[in-house]
């Protein structure tokens, strides 16, 4: 009787320590990567969990880094023509992934890079708050332009190598790499009802949720433009022109180059400055944020999202326009007026 | 024949001994506590910060619980939703149930007017975890 009675007693206390513990903590993980900020909400998983996931973030970080000279992408882009440079299966799949979505649409062009570096929007270059002293001239963008064609890569999947075809040809997977790595770590927390995932502003979630959308319009009293409603299961992600930006004489230039060499909207009376996708999957989101950023509103764009299933919120100076089905959405910033 | 002397010897024990033992008595109190432990932990009463307004599953406004003031939504017909000392309800509405006028203010995270007939709500919330994309 008195042995029945203590180990029902141990059992309770121990699956009441369980509870207390596995909702109490590690409810939000920060991680510095891919040159922003990572945050990992989920309330259920262990410790064990969340540390498999920040070593797998830092390996992926350590793999597509462009300053780091062991990493994959700094092998490829500098690698000499036909020079056959192997890389990592996880780099591998994101470049397969990468060629299947430029061959969807060449207006993203994960070939961009050279322009980029001319542009000095490159992570080893550019410096928050500094312009540089002129812009490239026509004729420079004109030479760069030519090296900017994802054609010139060759992938071949039994080996799992890549090569190039010229030398000078340079990736840039910052268009689709957040919501490549924001969908992996979705997967693997999926388990848990609370898990959110946020990779520097590309999120997935699996719960329902409110977003708030940066202000791209930064001198404003309201730090958001407006907030949505995610359902669980969604991701979105944003691409805007106040993340890497400088000024020369007057004129603001920024990081999304489109298919003539110059910043998207460059000479445009009433520029877009801010795109956010929402839809199933964070790395179409990534994807699709930086290829209506280039295409804005036209026809081509609704055609697009419309194949993929997936809406669009696009900001520009005053304005504010729908793609796609969105509820649950709310301007914050008085400054915009929702226009269709 | 077995059987039944066992049954008998059966009723004879439940029929004297007494239905719990100290022990069993003891259970059921640690039971109870820990179940109150947790009904205290895991049901926050936290006090909200906000009120979100929905008419058709859509958010149309998110209001500062921590001013007095009242707001009017025309919804077929006026709503008036009064926020007084951090507290939220609705104090006139022309609908034909008047469940809402009748709920008690509510001022927790997550207690709820609903309106029916007009499918408008309001919703306690605070500002915890902040998403931002961008």
């Amino acid at each position: 009787m008195r042995k029945k009675f203590f180990s029902t007693l141990l059992i309770i206390v121990i699956l009441f320590i369980q509870l207390l513990s596995s909702t109490g903590c590690s409810k939000t993980t920060h991680i510095f990567a891919f040159g922003t900020e990572c945050n990992i909400y989920s309330a259920n998983t262990s410790e064990i969990k969340i540390k498999d996931v920040k070593k797998y973030i830092a390996n992926i970080d350590a793999l597509l880094s462009q300053i780091e000279t062991a990493s994959d992408l700094y092998k490829i882009n500098s690698a000499k023509a036909f020079e056959v440079v192997s890389v990592n299966k996880i780099t591998f799949d994101l470049l397969s992934l990468t060629k299947e979505l430029y061959e969807y649409n060449h207006n993203f062009n994960p070939a961009i890079y050279p322009l980029v570096e001319l542009w000095h929007f490159d992570p080893k270059t550019y410096i928050s708050g500094v312009s540089p002293e002129k812009i490239p001239t026509d004729s420079e963008i004109e030479t760069t332009l030519q090296y900017c064609n994802f054609d010139y890569f060759e992938l071949n999947p039994e080996e799992l190598t890549v090569s190039k075809t010229i030398s000078e040809a340079k990736i840039d997977l910052g268009a689709i790499a957040k919501g490549f790595v924001c969908n992996e770590i979705f997967e693997q927390l999926k388990s848990d009802k609370t898990a959110v995932v946020d990779i520097g502003g590309t999120l997935k979630t699996n719960k329902d949720i409110e977003v708030n959308i940066l202000n791209p319009i930064k001198d404003s009293d309201e730090p958001f433009a407006a907030k949505l409603k995610l359902s669980a299961g969604l991701a979105t992600a944003t691409s805007g022109d106040y993340h890497r930006f400088y000024y020369v004489n007057g004129t603001k230039y920024h990081h999304v180059i489109n298919q003539d060499g110059y910043p998207a909207w460059h000479n445009d009376i009433d520029p877009i400055i801010s795109v956010t996708i929402i839809g199933e999957s964070a790395t179409i989101c990534d994807y699709l944020s930086t290829l209506i950023f280039i295409l804005g509103d036209s026809e081509e764009a609704k055609l697009l999202l419309n194949n993929f299933g997936y809406s669009a919120i696009i900001f520009r100076k005053n304005t504010c326009s729908l793609i796609g089905d969105i509820n649950n959405f709310m301007i914050i910033d008085n400054r915009y007026t929702l226009t269709n | 024949m077995n059987t039944t002397s066992k049954n008998i010897k059966y009723k004879k024990h439940y029929l004297t001994a007494r239905p719990f033992g100290l022990f069993d008595i003891l259970l059921i109190l640690i039971l109870l506590t820990i179940s109150i432990i947790l009904v205290i932990v895991f049901i926050p009463s936290v006090q909200g910060e906000f009120v979100e307004v929905y008419h058709n599953g859509k958010m149309i406004e998110k209001i500062d619980l921590s001013l007095n003031k009242n707001y009017t939504y025309d919804i077929d017909g006026e709503i008036i939703v009064e926020i007084k000392d951090k507290t939220a309800r609705v104090v006139s509405n022309n609908c034909h149930s008047q469940i809402c006028v009748q709920t008690p203010p509510i001022s927790k995270v997550g207690e709820k007017i609903i309106c029916a007939p007009k499918k408008f709500v309001i919703v306690v919330a605070n500002n915890q975890e902040m998403y931002i994309t961008g």
